[in-house]
């Protein structure tokens, strides 16, 4: 029963990141009406035909705006896995495998987690400026912590594995026992826990932009349009409740594909990587 | 145990020491000219000079730094720029609402998150414990000042129940019915932290569920309930607690969103004004607190172990 | 015969641990007696089923998903399936286990748990009193300095430490039965001897049957009176403990003991003993074969082995074996 409800859960989940992907990509043709166009003379009027989301206090066709906010999510959540995960990866490997830095590295990483990262990626962009890729620098710092840790974790456990030391003892080397037996061994907690990281990326990027410290509010993102559309929780609610949901969806779909790969992937360390 | 103590304390002297150092580095990543930046467009040279004077920016960085941790040592964190007056100061005339709606909100949390994770790994697999791992999946996926805003929109605008926004502070006015300005923020605070609460207590549970003592205790004879809550539960705690202690970050990162949503004039909400106004000293002011207080609180989470677990205690 | 246990026909199912398997039956067909004050010896490979049936005994089948499909646990003359078994569990029948180290409850102290047992079951005792019972039972078990040892934490003591202390919660309630399920297996060889005489001991001093459990033959034949060999959840032979190692009938019970070093009377190891290993792998529960379940590794088998599963046959001197060899009673073994 439970199987069989995780399954179709899955399935879901699994579905709306395709669409996602799909309508991300294929953004301008999907939209009618341009996302900058503005209409004074149509402002906040709600969903109807021409305007399925209906529109903002410019005018301007909340659907467009969704539709590319995807391309803006998927693009800026990506970005932060990449980084969080190549220097996550890094970082914790390094402090894993080479006992000489070890102390002084993970001594860094947790003071690191000390700053909340929400408030570590705020004060970041403050000081490099509003910018995709400084937001995605930001976020990606505060993430890349805690695959750190989780990398490092799994370095301690796969180092003291037998055939580590019956590939030192066979007279492997140190780059070739890294690469043929670490790494492989921790692609798939790495794949786990940087989907969890996309999943709550997503939040932390829409946050910045609701706090106007995130992606320039030209660029139509989910985050802005709700900072926007605040001012109008009364008189247009549909401002906030397409972009709204799209993110709960997206992180949803994130975190239901992550807990799915992590019960697939690597049931045996289900628990050292949790989605947090 | 207080050698324990003493020994956690002192190792905690670097970690303080470099979060000094990766706060105060904050200013000096700035591009160009701090005072500059700060004072924006419009300030007179004179003006940019004197900042500039009076933070000690023109001195070699070490000896800034000596001087600012010397400061932070004796309480003093710095003046704001924008208020003109001690970031202490700022701090304390703000701190009222933030710790209100803090303790509010924890309490929601363990009052939610500990019995709901319970009852879901006691009936496993059931449909309520079905229901339960949705839910808290749902809450942990929505943005909180989406939430906020919904809530506001339902309960406030809609329905009347609640004050939209505000917070009237009940320290001065000695009125605590105030509190209620305070019930919509701390539950949407609380929603998706009690969610992380449930998912981490049912997992401990279920971890410990498979232990050979629990399977020793049912061979005793121990009803259901005894072996719950004497067994499972009480080894359960350690992870629990590990847990709560680690809320704490994700409620300070959302004590800024949610006081920002709901207009609460607390220090979360100070941080995003003073990072809109540029006003790195009060910044720094209050990362350095909540670093300091996130290392003291792990602190006490790793002396309560001690509490939990005699092999801890022991060794 | 006067039995205090008596299992019958005994047929256990869990459901599969995946999605699409079927129920699995680790007991299927299991029928044995154990007599008041006798140590009967339940052998086998890990997974034949083995703990399985004690943990249907104890009323302690996984749940959800585990559950008693066919036949009855008669305990003293009841049925057990209509009693309360949290009244039986740990004052009529106890039971140890085969890991010490993680069998007790870390955070409370070896004392504590035992009292534990006490409460359960008699919820008016003092304080004093129960208190005064278990460091006495802890003194019975050999612990030196009980009255110290009562607020020990268990990873303060050693694996047999603790394992005496498993032995005094059992015991503490004087129970008929004992199920000891490896109770050795994890304990240093020194360790494991002291254990034993122990529990001999106490079992002939407090008058209780065990049901000793264990994958070990060795074990069995210094401390059973009678054998019964367990393999893909069925009983294959059950006899009296001299009789089955004087005349070990079925294969698979010749080939346990054909896997075990011989010593030769002067103590040297056997130089013509030969040390053979039973051929192929216990079939997994969700693929057993038609027949006769030890057919594929069977050195013996005929035709109807693979086709037809044999019933227990009973020989002279209390010795019964599931082997189509024996079919009329005879030894037809060439």
């Amino acid at each position: 029963m439970r199987f069989l409800f995780r399954r179709w859960t899955a399935l879901l989940g699994f579905l709306f990141i395709a669409v996602l992907l799909i309508t991300a990509a294929a953004a301008p043709v999907i939209t009618p009406v341009s996302p900058q166009a503005m209409n004074p003379a149509e402002k906040l009027s709600p969903p109807s035909g021409l305007y399925r989301f209906g529109t903002d206090n410019f005018g301007r066709d909340v659907f467009s705006r969704v539709v590319h906010g995807a391309r803006t999510s998927l693009i800026g959540g990506g970005g932060v896995v990449l980084f969080a995960t190549a220097l996550g990866v890094l970082a914790g490997a390094a402090a894993g495998y080479f006992r000489r830095i070890e102390p002084y590295l993970m001594r860094l990483i947790d003071v690191m987690m000390a700053f909340p990262p929400l408030l570590l990626a705020l004060v970041l962009v403050s000081i490099l400026g509003r910018g995709m890729l400084n937001v995605v620098v930001a976020v990606g710092v505060t993430y890349l912590t805690r695959t750190a840790r989780v990398v490092y974790a799994l370095t301690l456990r796969i180092r003291e594995e037998p055939y580590i030391e019956a590939a030192v003892a066979g007279g492997v080397s140190q780059a070739a026992i890294i690469a043929r037996h670490v790494l492989p061994n921790m692609l798939s907690p790495i794949i786990v826990q940087a989907t969890f990281t996309f999943a709550f990326s997503l939040l932390d990027l829409a946050a910045l932009d609701f706090l106007g410290l995130g992606i320039p509010p030209a660029i139509p993102s989910w985050g802005n349009m709700l900072s926007e559309g605040r001012l109008y929780l009364t008189r247009a609610p549909w401002l906030l409740l397409f972009p709204g949901a799209c993110i709960v969806l997206t992180v949803l779909s994130f975190n239901i594909a992550g807990d799915a790969l992590r019960d697939r992937l690597d049931p045996r360390l289900s628990r050292s990587v949790e989605g947090v | 145990m207080i050698a324990y103590v003493v020994r956690r304390l002192l190792g905690m002297v670097p970690s303080l020491l470099l979060a000094s150092v990766i706060v105060f580095s904050f200013i000096h990543m700035i591009p160009g000219d701090p005072a500059q930046m700060m004072l924006g467009d419009l300030a007179t040279p004179e003006q940019v000079a004197a900042l500039r004077e009076s933070m000690g920016l023109d001195r070699p960085v070490y000896v800034q730094y000596a001087l600012w941790l010397g400061g932070v040592v004796r309480g003093d964190l710095g003046n704001s720029i924008f208020f003109h007056q001690p970031v202490s100061e700022v701090i304390l005339d703000r701190a009222e609402t933030s710790l209100f709606l803090a303790v509010m909100s924890i309490v929601l949390v363990i009052a939610i998150g500990i019995p709901v994770g319970v009852i879901s790994a006691v009936r496993h697999n059931s449909g309520l414990d079905q229901c339960v791992s949705a839910a808290s999946m749902f809450f942990a996926s929505i943005p909180t000042f989406w939430l906020g805003l919904n809530f506001m929109a339902l309960f406030s605008v809609a329905l009347g129940w609640f004050p939209t926004s505000g917070f009237p502070s009940v320290l001065k006015s000695g009125d605590w019915s105030n509190l209620r300005y305070l019930v919509l923020p701390a539950v949407t605070l609380a929603a998706p932290n009690s969610a992380l609460i449930v998912r981490l207590t049912r997992a401990g549970m279920l971890d410990i569920a498979n232990a050979d003592y629990v399977r020793t205790a049912r061979a005793k004879g121990l009803s259901d309930f005894t072996v719950n809550v004497r067994h499972v539960f009480r080894n359960s705690l350690i992870a629990v607690v590990s847990a709560l202690g680690f809320t704490f970050v994700a409620l300070v990162a959302g004590t800024v969103v949610t006081e920002t949503v709901f207009s609460l004039p607390g220090v979360g909400r100070l941080v995003v004004e003073s990072l809109l106004r540029r006003d790195y000293p009060t910044i720094q002011g209050i990362i350095l607190v909540v670093a300091f207080l996130y290392m003291f609180i792990n602190l006490l989470v790793d002396l309560s172990f001690a509490l939990l677990d005699p092999r801890i205690r022991y060794s | 015969m006067n039995s205090l246990l008596s299992i019958e026909d005994l047929r256990v199912s869990i459901r599969g641990l995946f999605p699409g398997t079927d129920r699995i039956y680790p007991v299927d067909g299991v029928s044995l007696t154990v007599a008041s004050g006798e140590t009967l010896g339940l052998v086998g490979e890990s997974g034949c089923g083995k703990s399985m049936t004690s943990m249907a005994i104890m009323g302690l089948l996984p749940r959800p998903g585990g559950r008693v499909e066919r036949g009855r646990i008669v305990f003293r003359g009841q049925d057990l399936a209509g009693e309360d078994m949290l009244k039986i569990r740990g004052r009529d029948i106890s039971m140890i286990f085969q890991d010490p180290m993680t069998s007790l409850n870390p955070v409370y102290t070896v004392g504590e748990q035992i009292v534990e047992a006490i409460r359960a079951h008699e919820p008016g005792a003092s304080r004093g009193e129960t208190r005064a019972r278990v460091v006495s039972m802890l003194g019975k078990v050999g612990i030196p300095s009980p009255e110290k040892r009562f607020d020990a934490y268990p990873h303060l003591l050693s694996g047999g430490m603790r394992q005496r202390v498993m032995i005094a919660m059992a015991l503490i309630l004087h129970p008929g039965l004992l199920i000891a399920d490896e109770p050795t297996t994890a304990l240093d060889v020194t360790i494991q001897a002291q254990i034993l005489y122990l529990m001999a001991d106490l079992r002939r001093e407090m008058g209780m049957s065990v049901l000793l459990i264990t994958h070990n033959m060795g074990l069995v034949a210094e401390n059973a009176d009678r054998v019964a060999v367990m393999y893909a959840g069925r009983i294959v032979e059950q006899a009296p403990t001299s009789e089955l190692f004087r005349a070990p009938s079925h294969p698979y019970t010749r080939g346990l003991l054909d896997s075990i070093p011989r010593m030769t009377d002067q103590g040297a190891l056997d130089p013509d003993g030969r040390l053979n290993a039973i051929p192929g792998m216990v079939p997994p529960l969700y693929a057993l074969p038609g027949g006769c379940k030890f057919a594929p590794r069977c050195q013996s088998r005929t035709e109807r082995c693979d086709s037809e599963e044999p019933k227990l046959f009973g020989l002279a001197n209390g010795h019964s074996v599931r082997c189509w060899l024996f079919a009329d009673g005879g030894d037809r073994r060439v």
